[in-house]
């Protein structure tokens, strides 16, 4: 029998995928004029993010790319400051095929940078593309890794595929399409605020009362993103909505890590549709 | 610490305003599908000349009927092409600037060929409206990392292609200032109606982006375009943009402006 913390009914991830100019740059692109998308969410995107956190006093992760720390510190290090989790997201966020040496050297390079800027390791990663190879999650096990959060596949966490075989030190920590603001959102679908805002509390309500499990990925840039005032303030609805929810409980995604492989808690058990997975 | 990514605390608005708008028009004409093939242009490939010689008549007609002074970026081959429209924008007395020759694609060529652009857009704005222009806006806001130094050594007063910051600000390239004026994706038409959004959905979108960015003393910067595809210049679009100019009357705290008015206020 699977127990959320804290006997919460749902449990909520607030993450984010700051994206700032690596993105671009990764792509090759200057990142200017209509490219500069990514400047913004370190100048305001991440920082509006942050404020809104603070006010509602509710944890969160964000996801940080290697290039993107180190040209960002002091960003880096005002979000663990202020209690929240940064997690590992690509070097140059690679959404493209790479080779496995390059792959494990970006892996590795990543992870030095944040922890040097942020005074701790990372202990999760989401993949920027959302493709992995078959080394991806062994290479982030034996850095240490407790999670991944790169599959859609999933309502709710469960045992990582390291090596072809389910984890008990690794955990998947699925995102969900239908709660991302991206490209399908504001980029390609161009849906308004109040039409994002709907979905998104759709999802809620449908997922509080069946998996008991939520999670939102915003991007805090200008566009493909809700860095903007008005799209922030989507995000900060959405959170003022979950709390009206009784027995929610708000979560680092480490923190849920460590919960879901205490094996007592019940996650760590293939999930019988996932077991034979590769 | 890099510092070009690190918003400026000190900007202010003159005494009285809370925030500033513009209404701003890519003129985008035949020149975005002569672009990339060659004239004749007609049927589906006519979507551009549907905004010169019906749409930006149609936008005029509501600027007038709101009292807006509009910045139009024109593209140097679209003011030789239309002298008609041209003189009907001029007459009107609204702002015109630049958006490249023949809708080039700035991130995409040299710095050769984007100079080369400069100088027959600014040949062709000095033909037509007897003035080079001080501003500029990049073909679909498209520009590579030399761009605004290049314009600045041109003269140019103001870009606004990037969407960086909530406020205008102001650039140093080499001794010389350029103001940024910044424009952000869901304030363009574009977007919406080239998946065939609905009217309804533009307008909310609009409104919405206005009332936050007002919030917090922001520049809102609408951007339509004249067109008959991706453009606001149909009658439905152009109803659809009425409610936004009549927002911007409810807000007397709100200075209108045109792009070049807020460059000097950037600038001074």
């Amino acid at each position: 029998m699977k127990q959320w913390p804290n006997g919460a009914r749902c449990v909520v991830l607030i993450t984010v995928d700051s994206d700032v100019t690596g993105n671009e740059i990764g792509k090759g692109l200057d990142p200017d004029g209509a490219n500069a998308l990514g400047a913004y969410s370190a100048k305001r995107g991440l920082p509006r993010f942050l404020d809104i956190f603070a006010r509602q006093q509710i944890p969160a992760t964000v996801f940080f790319g290697g290039y993107d720390a180190e040209q960002s510190p002091e960003l880096v290090q005002r979000i663990i400051a202020e209690g929240h989790e940064v997690a590992a997201h690509g070097y140059l966020h690679e959404s493209w095929d790479v080779s496995l040496e390059e792959e494990d050297r970006l892996l590795r390079k990543t992870h030095e940078i944040i922890t040097h800027i942020a005074g701790t390791p990372p202990l999760g990663w989401r993949s920027p593309g959302g493709q992995k190879s078959a080394q991806t999650l062994a290479v982030l096990r034996e850095l240490g890794y407790l999670y991944d959060s790169s599959d859609k596949d999933f309502d709710g966490p469960y045992p990582a595929v390291v090596r072809g075989e389910p984890s008990d030190a690794m955990v998947e920590i699925p995102n969900i399409t239908s709660t991302l603001d991206d490209a399908y959102m504001y980029g390609i679908g161009a849906m308004s605020t109040d039409e994002i805002l709907d979905l998104f509390k759709e999802e809620f309500d449908a997922l509080y009362h069946t998996a008991g499990y939520f999670i939102t990925t915003c991007h805090s840039r200008s566009g493909r993103g809700s860095g903007l005032p008005a799209r922030a303030r989507v995000l900060e609805r959405l959170i003022d909505h979950i709390k009206r929810y009784p027995d929610v409980h708000f979560s680092r995604m480490s923190d849920l890590a460590r919960w879901c492989l205490d094996p007592a808690h019940g996650f760590m058990q293939p999930a019988t549709r996932l077991g034979g997975r590769k | 610490m890099s510092t070009h990514l690190v918003a400026s605390d000190s900007f202010v608005w003159p005494e009285g305003i809370q925030a500033a708008a513009t209404v701003t028009v890519n003129f985008a004409g035949e020149s975005v599908e002569h672009s990339t093939m060659d004239l004749p242009l007609w049927g589906r490939n006519a979507h551009g000349r549907y905004g010169a010689q019906q749409g930006v008549y149609n936008l005029l007609e509501l600027f007038a009927r709101y009292g807006i002074k509009a910045t139009f970026f024109i593209g140097g081959w679209d003011a030789e092409r239309y002298p008609e429209a041209m003189a009907a924008i001029d007459e009107a007395g609204h702002e015109i600037a630049s958006q490249g020759y023949l809708h080039e694609d700035f991130s995409r060529i040299s710095l050769d060929e984007q100079r080369t652009a400069l100088e027959r857009s600014e040949a062709a704005h000095l033909n037509v409206f007897g003035h080079k222009p001080v501003g500029f806006r990049a073909p679909d806001r498209l520009m590579s990392r030399q761009t605004r130094a290049l314009l600045a050594e041109r003269g140019y007063r103001y870009d606004a292609s990037y969407c960086d910051d909530d406020q205008p600000y102001a650039v140093e390239v080499d001794g010389r200032r350029l103001a940024e004026l910044p424009i952000h994706e869901p304030w363009i038409d574009k977007p919406y109606y080239e998946k065939h959004r609905v009217a309804r959905v533009v307008t909310g979108s609009f409104l919405d982006e206005f009332d936050a960015t007002y919030a917090i003393g922001g520049l809102f910067s609408l951007a339509i375009h004249p067109r008959g595809d991706y453009g606001s210049g149909r009658g439905a679009r152009i109803r659809a943009l009425e409610p936004v100019l009549r927002s911007f009357q409810d807000h007397p705290r709100l200075w209108v402006a045109t792009c070049g008015e807020l460059a000097d206020w950037v600038l001074q």
